[in-house]
């Protein structure tokens, strides 16, 4: 590059080093760093990303920004006492899934049965947490999205669900409210009356969600046709939950290997078609109505009687063996598997996170589509990172 | 580990069914595995017990565990639970655990890993979310899977120092509290 004619003269050179700076035209592909503090990463992770042009051509996840091993600090706590980690350490915007999965394997391990009203409160306060998370995810794509009023009216009704369990655990995000062998509180007077209050101005309110966001011109560009899969990709990926739901292939641990009481219930599973981000954010909608009619049923069913087994020991010590518990978190599957040596400490507990194997596998998903389409695909995964790292 | 398990001796049936009531496609798949198992693997299948929530619980000879993992993958095991290890202090137990969305079966294998210097074969190939569980392993227990296709840490730094689940693993900015009892 030589002087610029149409300069004076007197200006000087460019403090900029000579050179070409166009890439060649046969180099197509550069690396974007997103993250790990980046909105549209919903916590501390790192998308190092190879762009061929617009289009995403690799992806290499990096986690553990927010590693706090949760395994460890489990093999230094008594069993009663995991469950203020689990809640805490795992997937905290669905802590009661977390509690619960430990307590069905802490159980299985201890031989501990857990009383019928018991089972039926759990039942209750999982899928109200179950919908206030996804009323957290699909608002948080409207943030990803450009519609942040449609975030705060999904907060505001979530707001609703958390102030219920909050009246009945004293806590908003980390409940801590199952116990080995049951529940800590029983329900206060009136309270099922509330939830059934709240269930509903929840659900009346979803046609204006739907007006306002999901008929919306908008996100129907930004999410049809965006990371469709097929049922039998979804499987080999190893998708779960609402993910390989929205595939149309139809299962959900609750239904189709039951635990706890959920045989007792009827209820059914929302699929999508195509798998692409708009079903995955539909099938999360149609899972709340689902999640509200197993509530309905529950407060109709629920028994009288003790909350929490008696003759609990205060330091359980388990016989040596293992035990493996999973269930249907809003995300998928959780699990959690405990081996005991005979001690009064979990010898060893393995979490597997839900938020984990989904992140796992985002490049399987959003290989090929525009990198504004991967802050979709990201989104729609809904990674808590307390559950990726734990 | 939960009890140690038989050994199958010659002409153990593991169970009769009904004459009347026609096997579950859980129970068939759980006789179809167990009958491979033997007649495959031979004398690197150590033994197997039903464990917790009907889990068939397979203990295989480190020889046998690529062998295995390939046994149950193909007996219709397609969702992967977890692989994980656990240090008894002189030896690792390598744990795999899946099941099927045909058959519902959960099968949970295991296998004894000497501490250090054995490499074990990757299941990649056969569970795509083994990736990362066994980068995990790795990265948590210096477990070295050959013929993984990116074996980094995971979840900790890439310089870290040591395998933090481990049990002789010292943190050196330790948090851990004392025992209380």
């Amino acid at each position: 590059m030589g002087p610029n004619p149409q300069m004076p003269p007197d200006v000087p050179e460019r403090a900029v080093p000579e050179g070409d700076f166009r890439a060649a035209d046969d180099v197509q592909d550069f690396l974007i760093n997103i993250g790990p503090h980046h909105p549209g990463t919903h916590g501390v992770m790192r998308l190092v990303t190879r762009l061929d042009d617009e289009k995403v051509a690799g992806l290499d996840v990096r986690i553990g920004y927010m590693h706090r091993s949760l395994e460890k600090i489990v093999e230094n706590r008594t069993y009663p006492q995991v469950i203020a980690f689990t809640d805490r350490t795992a997937d905290y915007l669905a802590a009661m899934h977390n509690d619960w999965v430990y307590c069905l394997a802490a159980e299985r391990l201890l031989g501990i049965s857990v009383p019928e009203r018991a089972e039926y409160l759990r039942v209750i306060v999982t899928e109200i947490n179950r919908m206030a998370s996804h009323l957290i995810s699909i608002g948080a794509l409207g943030l990803d999205t450009g519609a942040p009023t449609y975030f705060l009216w999904c907060f505001e009704a979530r707001e609703r669900l958390v102030r219920l369990l909050e009246e009945i655990c004293g806590a908003r995000l980390t409940y801590v409210y199952l116990r080995l062998g049951g529940v800590i509180y029983d329900a206060p007077p009136g309270w099922f009356e509330r939830v059934r209050g709240a269930l509903r101005s929840v659900i009346d309110e979803f046609p204006s969600y739907r007006k306002l966001f999901h008929d919306n011109y908008i996100w129907h560009e930004r999410s049809k046709g965006i990371s469709t899969l097929t049922p039998e990709e979804a499987l080999r990926i190893g998708a779960q939950g609402p993910v390989l739901r929205s595939t149309g292939y139809r299962w959900d641990l609750r239904k189709d290997m039951p635990y706890s009481i959920y045989d007792r219930f009827d209820f059914d599973i929302p699929v999508g078609t195509t798998g692409d981000v708009y079903d995955r954010t539909e099938v999360r909608v149609d899972e709340m109505i689902e999640s509200a009619k197993i509530i309905q049923q529950a407060i109709e069913d629920i028994p009288e009687g003790p909350f929490l087994a008696d003759r609990i020991p205060r330091i359980p010590t388990p016989a040596p063996g293992e035990a493996y518990a999973r269930l249907e978190s809003p995300r998928g599957e959780i699990g959690c598997y405990l081996v005991s040596d005979g001690g009064p400490k979990p010898y060893r507990m393995k979490w597997r996170g839900a938020s984990f194997h989904n992140v796992a596998m985002l490049p399987a998903l959003a290989v090929g589509y525009t990198l504004s389409d991967l802050i979709n695909i990201v989104g729609t995964l809904d990674p808590v990172m307390g559950d990726v790292d734990r | 580990m939960s009890g140690p398990a038989a050994p199958p001796t010659a002409g153990d049936s593991i169970v009769t069914p009904s004459a009347t009531v026609s096997p579950s496609p859980t129970q068939a798949g759980k006789d179809r595995l167990l009958e491979t198992l033997r007649t495959q693997l031979g004398a690197a299948l150590i033994g197997y017990h039903d464990g917790d929530d009907g889990v068939v619980c397979v203990r295989v000879q480190f020889s046998g565990y690529r062998h295995a993992a390939e046994i149950v993958r193909a007996q219709g095991i397609d969702r992967l639970d977890f692989i994980t290890c656990v240090d008894w202090r002189d030896h690792l137990t390598l744990t795999l655990q899946g099941y099927g969305v045909e058959n519902r079966l959960q099968v949970r294998l295991s296998t004894r890993v000497a501490r250090d210097g054995q490499e074990v074969p990757t299941v990649t190939d056969l569970w795509s979310l083994a990736d990362w569980e066994e980068r995990e392993t790795y990265d948590q227990f210096g477990l070295v899977f050959a013929g993984h296709p990116d074996l980094r840490r995971l979840l900790n730094p890439d310089g870290w120092e040591g395998h933090p689940l481990r049990k002789d693993y010292v943190d050196r900015v330790s948090i851990t509290r004392p025992q209380y009892f």
